[in-house]
């Protein structure tokens, strides 16, 4: 599979959660069938004074790798371990610590139509929102290369789309697709959603109330 | 004078009578002169005449002692005689070797004896028959009884039943004739002896027990028993069985019963398209429309009673033993249920391989990479499906009906079929869910000209034909379906034979169809046909074969006829050319063994 994630722009005068119910009926209307939720959750752990130079490392859950657990330092390199990872996070407590309010998530209901699987994630840090990311899959094929015109020209029916690939990917584009490049690819997008400042304030309405329930109690049951 | 008595004393040698005297002593001695020897020159001289004296005292002392016998005796030591008689010695050596000898004798009478009384007896000695027992079973004591296993628990099995048997002692008087059905395998050995040992086997698993297994064809009611056990109760209750043929047997009683049980479960949970059911002691699953596989659990005890559904009574299960078994019992299944429940148990005790001292045990090899390879959702559950013992069951029993089906169609139809030969070969290679059949099409006489190869693969719910071509037809359950493929494939291969004996003959081949749209339609499939010209193309034939109307024949020559008449209408020669109508030709009625061999007749007459 190859899987791309766009930041899906959010025009002026319109809220994150407006966006997102129009790009939900959007894909409802487009005969997509849902599937389900998902979520992606980072937290972000600084390691102590006495490591130099600074570390600052990521711990990721995905929803669609139940079993996983991703660690990812700033410098790119990647640890899928199993998901008893975070309890050995608790033993490093005292190299690496984790900054209370940093834990940022996206998560939203997903999508699938033939090869195609689309995620709409809603991103916030804690109450406040921060941005709209969108997971695209491809199912057949497993080298981006392949597969990127194919992905644009799906990407044109619902947003606007850059003419080159992302530069994460533009660096990847003739390898094999792997889950680490999903993990890496929502890392570089939190880490700029942290840095911008929450751009359109969201309510948080009853429906995502009700969806994040469901998420939850997907993981759960996962 | 006194100097020369001084010197006198000094050259007195008290040491010489002190040398008997113990060590202290000299010492004193030696030590005392040189003291004294400086003061006065009788110091050394008063000294020993004083220790003399001291000595005389103790000596008058002993001397007391000894005489008066009151407070000692003294014995004369004996001296060892030197001339000992040799004859004597041997003498005493005799008489010993000979009480020791008659003691052996004694206890070797003992022994013998014993053993004549035990085998006088016919009674085997119970400790070391208990010996022999537990080198097969556990037994373990409780209070005052002997209490053994009989359970699968230390082999991997979860079945609640407890399993347990009690050991006592035979108490009962021996048998004055040996019984004649004691099987000479007896562990105690061949002689026919009474066993010391007495095993209580728990009621509910006494008698003989076995899954039966049948496939019934044909949708009976319900409440037929479909079963018949084929054990003959007379002779069962007749047989005498040794402890170890009894604790056997109790044994593969618990074992059918957990089997049973588990199947039972399984029936019950597990959600098929075709619900099964559990009617007392049978399943019944439907295979295939029509198709029902039958697991019972059948129990019988040899005693005068029968415990089969508990509503037969002995005269009427012989009754029904005597009909002929409509539905006969399948051992390879049977064999087949055994050995899944015993993998059950094994895998109950045996994990996969890797055992890292920090992963939970019991997970499956997969798992343990999950994380790590990031599997997704989709894989994992995957990997969580677990076929239970019914489904595999299932499976197999509807393999097993598919493909004897299959053969059963394949058989007819090369019966059936006189212009072609069919050659079936089953591949020895195969699964209990899966085989390949590998089928040969020729015509008798031409059997170097063509051959069709068709290769069918059997699953346990469809079948898959593959030609030569790579064509490729799914066909579910339906044989029907099948033998209307093949015979379809032999229309073809008919055809294509044909061709190829044009081929060798010179003749052209002008067109073929698979699938001609004229003539009348088939019942399966679709004709199809063949236009062949001789080399001259004077002559031409037209061959039509259908799977189901077989072969139409039809022949036309070039120019129309050999002499030329021209009238008003046809004035010139070449008109003569235009093929004349096809003129049918009833093959029947022509000399040949097949179609192949009537077409090649008729070729060579066209070519004249």
């Amino acid at each position: 599979m190859v899987v791309i994630v766009q930041q899906f722009p959010i025009p002026e005068g319109k809220t994150g959660q407006q966006v997102v119910d129009m790009l939900i009926k959007q894909f409802e209307a487009m005969a997509f069938n849902r599937i389900g939720n998902f979520v992606v959750d980072c937290e972000t752990y600084y390691s102590s004074p006495t490591i130099t130079p600074p570390r600052v490392l990521n711990i990721i859950h995905n929803s669609d790798f139940p079993a996983s657990c991703f660690a990812q330092l700033d410098t790119g390199t990647c640890l899928r371990a199993d998901s008893y990872f975070d309890a050995m996070m608790m033993v490093l407590n005292g190299i690496y610590q984790a900054k209370r309010g940093t834990k940022i998530e996206s998560k939203g209901p997903k999508f699938q139509k033939g090869d195609f699987v689309v995620k709409i994630g809603s991103v916030s840090i804690g109450p406040s929102f921060r941005g709209i990311l969108i997971e695209i899959e491809y199912g057949p094929c497993s080298v981006p290369l392949y597969c990127w015109d194919l992905l644009k020209e799906f990407m044109k029916s619902f947003m606007k789309v850059p003419k080159e690939p992302p530069p994460y990917l533009k660096a990847k584009m003739g390898e094999i697709c792997t889950p680490t490049d999903i993990i890496s690819q929502y890392n570089i997008h939190f880490t700029n959603l942290r840095k911008a400042t929450p751009i359109a304030s969201c309510p948080p309405p009853l429906t995502v109330k009700g969806s994040s329930n469901e998420v939850q109690n997907n993981g759960d049951m996962a | 004078m006194s100097e020369n008595l001084a010197r006198m004393v000094q050259r007195i040698d008290f040491n010489s009578i002190e040398s008997e005297e113990d060590n202290d002593d000299t010492s004193e001695t030696k030590e005392s002169p040189s003291l004294a020897a400086p003061q006065w020159p009788w110091e050394s001289a008063r000294n020993k005449i004083r220790s003399a004296l001291t000595e005389i005292h103790v000596l008058e002392d002993v001397l007391n002692i000894a005489k008066e016998k009151k407070y000692l005796v003294l014995d004369p030591v004996s001296q060892d005689s030197v001339d000992t008689k040799p004859i004597v010695s041997l003498v005493a050596k005799k008489k010993a070797f000979a009480v020791a000898a008659s003691i052996i004798m004694s206890g070797a009478d003992r022994i013998k004896q014993s053993k004549n009384d035990a085998s006088r007896s016919q009674t085997s000695d119970f400790h070391s028959e208990l010996m022999q027992m537990r080198q097969s079973w556990r037994l373990r004591r409780a209070g005052n009884s002997i209490i053994g296993d009989l359970s699968y628990r230390s082999a991997g099995s979860w079945y609640p039943h407890p399993g347990n048997f009690e050991v006592t002692k035979n108490e009962d008087p021996p048998k004055t004739q040996a019984s004649p059905n004691q099987s000479s395998n007896s562990p105690i050995g061949p002689g026919p002896k009474q066993s010391a040992l007495k095993v209580k086997i728990p009621s509910d698993l006494e008698g003989v027990a076995y899954i039966h297994v049948c496939v019934q064809e044909g949708r009976n009611e319900l409440d037929d028993d479909p079963i018949k056990p084929v054990i003959d109760l007379e002779a069962l209750s007749k047989i005498e069985l040794t402890w170890q043929q009894k604790l056997e047997n109790a044994q593969n009683v618990l074992f059918c019963k957990e089997l049973f049980a588990k199947l039972a479960q399984e029936a019950v949970q597990v959600q098929f398209p075709i619900p099964t059911i559990v009617n007392s002691n049978v399943i019944i699953a439907t295979l295939f429309p029509g198709i029902q596989l039958n697991i019972g659990l059948v129990h019988l005890t040899p005693p005068k009673k029968k415990r089969k559904f508990g509503k037969f009574e002995n005269h009427e299960i012989a009754e029904k033993n005597n009909e002929s078994v409509k539905f006969p019992h399948k051992h390879v299944l049977e064999h087949t249920l055994h050995q899944l429940l015993r993998e059950i148990h094994y895998n109950a005790l045996h994990h996969p391989m890797p055992h890292p001292t920090t992963a939970t045990l019991g997970l499956s090899r997969l798992r343990y990479f999950a994380g790590p390879e990031a599997y997704d959702r989709h894989v994992l559950t995957e990997s969580c499906k677990n076929e239970t013992m019914l489904e595999q069951i299932i499976a197999q029993a509807q393999h097993f009906v598919l493909r004897d089906q299959a053969l059963k169609t394949i058989d007819d139809l090369s019966k059936e079929i006189k212009e072609a030969i069919i050659i079936v070969h089953c591949l020895c290679l195969n699964s209990p869910i899966r085989s390949c059949i590998k089928i040969v099409i020729v015509s008798s006489g031409y059997e170097s000209l063509n051959r069709t190869p068709v290769t069918i693969h059997v699953s346990s719910k469809n079948m898959t034909i593959i030609c030569r071509e790579g064509k490729k037809y799914t066909l579910h359950y339906d044989v029907g379906l099948l033998r209307e493929t093949l015979l379809s494939i032999i229309s073809h291969h008919h055809l294509s034979t044909i061709q190829n004996l044009c081929k060798l003959m010179g003749w052209r081949c002008i067109s073929y169809t698979s699938n001609c749209g004229i003539g009348s339609i088939e019942q399966i499939g679709t004709a199809s046909s063949l236009l062949i010209a001789s080399p001259n193309d004077e002559r031409v034939i037209s061959i039509r074969h259908g799977p189901t109307s077989g072969a139409v024949v039809a022949v036309s020559t070039n120019p129309r006829d050999q002499d030329f008449y021209p009238s008003s209408i046809i004035r010139d020669r070449k008109w003569q050319n235009i093929q004349s109508n096809y003129k049918s030709i009833d093959l029947t009625k022509m000399p040949g063994k097949n179609l192949i061999n009537k077409i090649e007749t008729l070729m060579s007459f066209a070519k004249g």
